[in-house]
């Protein structure tokens, strides 16, 4: 058996790549179990995308202290991490008397929270913001800080970055069984069995599974369904801004979101669920998500839908977030993170840490890498195709795979081999977003499996989308 | 983001661009070739033959070559043609913008490439809609397919996509997959179509389906795909007269799902362009020679009728040539007369949307008519408010192909011209 870890973190979300990151920025040995094939294939892979300022936020709750600090560092470290951030500004709709006074509570509820440059403003100015919001608008707030950015890259660039220091990502194995030896912690996982001194839960929704596991805090875990529709890039150009709605007792609503790839998201709804792996969508709940966002701009029944997508929001039974540092048990647990752990990670992460280091002092990294290594390309950049002397440099960005999101190969070969490479068809769109444009694969996906195919060195019918089971052809080579 | 803005790039200057190498590309560049005028041709591809070249099966040039043969005969047979002409292809080749300049900007593994035309022809195609547009409920696993996909890891990764098929769609392509994929070593299931008619010709359906014994089951719907990793199964329900589930639903094992025969045209360019769209093709408006309403600009093949045979494609490709061959003659010319074309009683769309005529000549125009319904016994015909231009009789007609009405319009007259269908409203 290998060396012990000084922690070992199980799942690769938002919130358990941003613990990894925060802790190879010291002197420790840092691993990471994950179910999935790749990180961020679960909670995390379907969202907002969304920044938020934290301005809803319950006053006084770790979660609104969190969102807030989360939204500071965010910006803080985007360039070295190469993460795509817009400042495109949030405008909240009031589409009726009762709406339009409970604005007043949104507006003294940010200042609060410390999101002071919120700001009310008069129909016109919603309109005149935003000319394609329903017209029956009375009134609106704008929250000037609220941004998108990237689920997909926020969770590979902190994976990557803690990589790069040093951290150890273990994909595809399952945690099975924790038990406790002396003092280490004896992790069995579905490929391999680890040892180590701290444990840290960071499994989502399945938090609550590993706590019993962990013999920690207990709590359930109710998955709470969000549905999406995405719209084609054609609308992009007509929702400059978040557009929300005002919010209810059970879930922000239903909003309409700019993508940092040019498209249109709406969505999601909320509908508890009994099933940690239904991620399907559903008729009604799209047709929901539709209508409520035609609510707040009618106008965008003429664009077209490219895809339809739905996430399981971790709500835990106690309503909030659950953060713990046990020092008696070397146990660190993260739960409930639910609906705005995007924007929380990294001070979820960082607020650990502090307490850590309450525990004792943390010796900072001697070979600490500040810089991701550079991308091919980020989302939100102009693709390398568009540039004769990077063509010159690396043929492979001149040949196109992906047409309708001009990804060419050399973006694909440099996820494969990046230091955390794609290896399934969702890992790669994740990273390069090839298959995710308007045609969803329809030309790109067999010249796709080819590229995977001699690049991995893997056979085409050993190809997944994500992970053993989802073998993508090829059936037939294998027996039954 | 645009590069074409940036003036210091170098340009290369010619008389013609064609954006796509599939049938109608292909077949305008031969022709004007063979009439003395050179051309350049760029597909993305690393073959030229556009979907024919991706094609095994055996369902192509029944008209131009008077047989059937594979797809990748019929490119073949098409680029010959092309080469005896000295026409220039370029491969690998994807155009990413194009102006109104007629200016296009494309790449490829030896660089950004800048061209200006004096006439542009983007003859791009089609694809069919993914899953997602048509929002089918249920999970998202591995196994979801389109025609396209299939036909592509068939004729160039010479593998099968799973074991067990259900094809959602019953157009010709979808009836066409499924001997496809039987070659393949895959069981097709069934074959499911939402309206209460098939898409697809009967003839086909007695070629594919009948001697395998594959259930078509028209007027059914999926109501939500189910499996974890991999499509296991699907919910499948009848539909009533108003197209809501009937019965109890029942459920289709499978690992596979193949969703075809909903066409979109590939119109990146064309909306690039701001060039006026028909809202029902959903591809550029043009006049019988091809060109839209940017003059110099031309539009043919499937993206401008999504999806029809490979051999009208073609016919397109030879009438847009003429046109462009006209065009370099007189390039500042103004017509003397532009005609439109209406979509009139049991008609959904046709193309070409409008005749401009530059001369007194005027030559027969064949028309491509979408009717609203299935339809037997169909006569279609083509009318002014004072007299008729033509009429066909065609046994049956379905919503999702053309049907062909050759015109001998009247060069005085921009009095609109009306197209309607009639005939016995079918479920077959
Ligand atoms: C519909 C919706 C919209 C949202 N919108 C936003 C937004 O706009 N902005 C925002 O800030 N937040 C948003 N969120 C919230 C955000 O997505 C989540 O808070 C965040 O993704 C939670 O991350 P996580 O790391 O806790 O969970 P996860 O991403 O689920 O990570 C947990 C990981 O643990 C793994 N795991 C579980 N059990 C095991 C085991 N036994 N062995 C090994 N691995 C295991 C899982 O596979 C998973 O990868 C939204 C959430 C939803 C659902
Ligand atoms: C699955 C399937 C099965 C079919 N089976 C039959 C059949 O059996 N018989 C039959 O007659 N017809 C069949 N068809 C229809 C036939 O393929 C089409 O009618 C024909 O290919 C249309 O020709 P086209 O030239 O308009 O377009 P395409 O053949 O689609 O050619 C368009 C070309 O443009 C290129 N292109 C697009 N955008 C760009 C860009 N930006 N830059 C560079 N290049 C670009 C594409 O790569 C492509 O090569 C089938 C179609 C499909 C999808």
């Amino acid at each position: 058996m290998n060396e012990p870890f000084d922690f070992l973190i199980i799942g690769a979300g938002l919130v358990g790549c941003a613990l990894a990151r925060e802790l190879a920025q010291y002197e420790l040995r840092v691993g990471v179990v994950e179910q999935n094939e790749d990180v961020g294939d679960g909670v995390s892979k379907a969202n907002s995308s969304i920044l938020h300022t934290g301005f809803d936020a319950k006053p006084g709750t770790p979660e609104a202290r969190l969102v807030a600090e989360g939204h500071r560092l965010w910006n803080e470290h985007a360039r070295a991490l190469g993460v795509p951030i817009a400042r495109v500004g949030a405008v909240m709709l009031a589409l009726d008397d009762e709406q339009l006074a409970s604005l007043e509570n949104y507006f003294e509820n940010a200042h609060q929270n410390g999101v002071t440059d919120v700001e009310r403003i008069s129909r016109e100015q919603v309109l005149q913001r935003v000319p394609l919001a329903n017209s029956a608008v009375r009134g609106g707030l704008w929250i000037p800080r609220e941004s998108i950015t990237c689920t997909f890259t926020a969770c590979a660039a902190l994976a990557e970055h803690a990589v790069v220091n040093g951290a150890q990502f273990f994909l595809g194995a399952r945690v099975t069984h924790i038990e406790r030896t002396d003092a280490l912690y004896r992790v069995t996982t579905t490929r391999g069995v680890h040892t180590t001194r701290w444990i840290a839960n960071c499994a989502g929704l399945w938090g609550d599974d590993i706590a019993r596991m962990m013999n920690s805090v207990a709590f359930t875990i109710t998955p709470r369904k969000g549905e999406f529709l995405i719209l084609d890039k054609a609308a992009r150009t007509r929702v400059p801004h978040i557009l929300l709605p005002v919010p209810t007792k059970i879930s922000k609503g239903i909003l309409v979101a700019p993508t940092l790839n040019g498209n249109v998201l709406l969505g999601p709804t909320a509908d508890d669920v009994q099933d940690k792996s239904d991620t399907g969508v559903t008729a009604p709940g799209l047709a929901r998500a539709y209508k409520g966002a035609l609510q707040l701009a009618p106008a965008l029944e003429q664009e077209t839908i490219i895809a339809t997508y739905a996430g399981l929001r971790p709500a835990a039974s106690t309503g909030e977030y659950i953060l713990q540092v046990d020092a008696k048990a070397n146990q660190i647990v993260t739960a409930g993170i639910r609906s705005t752990g995007l924007s929380a990670a990294p001070a979820i992460a960082r607020e650990i840490t502090r307490q850590l280091e309450n525990v004792g002092a943390l010796a900072p990294r001697k070979k600490f890498v500040a810089l991701r290594p550079p991308r091919a390309w980020a989302t939100g950049q102009t693709r390398p195709c568009f540039d004769a002397a990077r063509i010159q440099e690396n043929p492979a960005f001149g040949k196109i795979l992906c047409l309708c999101e001009t990804v060419s190969e050399g973006e694909i070969q440099q996820a494969l081999h990046a230091p955390l490479p794609a290896t399934t068809l969702d890992a790669v769109k994740r990273r390069t977003w090839a298959t995710a444009g308007r045609c969803q694969g329809f030309y790109c996906t067999a010249a796709i499996l080819d590229c995977m195919s001699r690049e991995l060195g893997r056979p085409l019918h050993a190809l997944t989308k994500r992970g053993a089971g989802s073998e993508i052809i090829g059936l037939n080579e294998q027996p039954a | 983001m645009s590069n074409l803005l940036d003036a210091n790039m170098p340009v290369q200057n010619m008389d013609v661009l064609i954006i796509g190498a599939g049938p109608a590309g292909l077949a305008c560049a031969a022709r004007l070739g063979e009439r003395g005028i050179a051309s350049v041709v760029l597909d993305r591809e690393p073959q030229p033959g556009g979907l024919p070249a991706q094609c095994e099966h055996a369902g192509f040039g029944l008209f131009t070559y008077k047989r059937l043969m594979r797809g990748r005969e019929f490119a073949a047979r098409l680029l010959q043609r092309a080469e005896r002409a000295n026409v220039n292809i370029h491969t690998n080749t994807t155009v990413l913008e194009v102006t109104d300049a007629r200016e296009a900007l494309a790449v490829s593994p030896n660089g950004l490439q800048r061209y200006r035309a004096r006439a542009l022809v983007l003859a791009t195609g089609c694809r069919e809609l993914p899953r997602s547009t048509l929002a089918v409920a249920g999970t998202r696993p591995a196994g979801i397919f389109n025609t396209g996909v299939v036909q592509r890891l068939h004729t160039f990764l010479h593998s099968a996509p799973g074991r067990q098929a259900v094809i959602v769609g019953s157009d010709d392509m979808s009836l066409m997959a499924a001997p496809s994929l039987i070659q393949l070593g895959v069981r097709v299931r069934a074959v499911l179509e939402e309206r209460p008619y098939r898409q697809g010709y009967l003839g086909l359906e007695w070629l594919t389906l009948r001697p395998r014994r594959i259930p078509l089951l028209l007027h059914h719907k999926i109501l939500e795909i189910r499996g974890g990793a991999r499509v296991q199964e699907i919910l499948v329900a009848r539909l009533d007269a108003n197209g809501a589930p009937r019965g109890e639903p029942f459920v289709i094992p499978c690992d596979t799902l193949i969703f075809s025969g909903e066409f979109v045209p590939e119109n990146v360019l064309a909306r690039q362009l701001n060039l006026a769209l028909d809202a029902h093709t959903r591809g550029p408006r043009v006049d019988q020679n091809f060109e839209t309403d940017v003059r110099g600009i031309f539009a043919c093949g499937n993206l401008v009728h999504a999806a029809d045979a490979a051999d009208h494609a073609l016919a397109d490709g030879e009438q847009t040539a003429r046109g462009v061959f006209d065009f370099l003659q007189r390039e500042h010319a103004e017509p003397q007369s532009v005609q439109q074309i209406l979509a009139g009683d049991g008609v959904r769309a046709v193309v070409p949307q409008c005749l401009r005529w530059y001369d007194a000549q005027c030559a027969p125009v064949h028309l491509a008519v979408r009717v609203s319904h299935a339809l037997w016994g169909v006569r279609v015909r083509a009318d002014t408010a004072e007299r008729n231009f033509g009429r066909a009789y065609t046994f049956a007609a379905k919503p999702h192909r053309s049907i062909y009405l050759k015109i001998s319009p009247n060069v005085s007259s921009d009095e609109p011209l009306r197209v309607s269908a009639h005939g016995r409203v079918t479920s077959d």
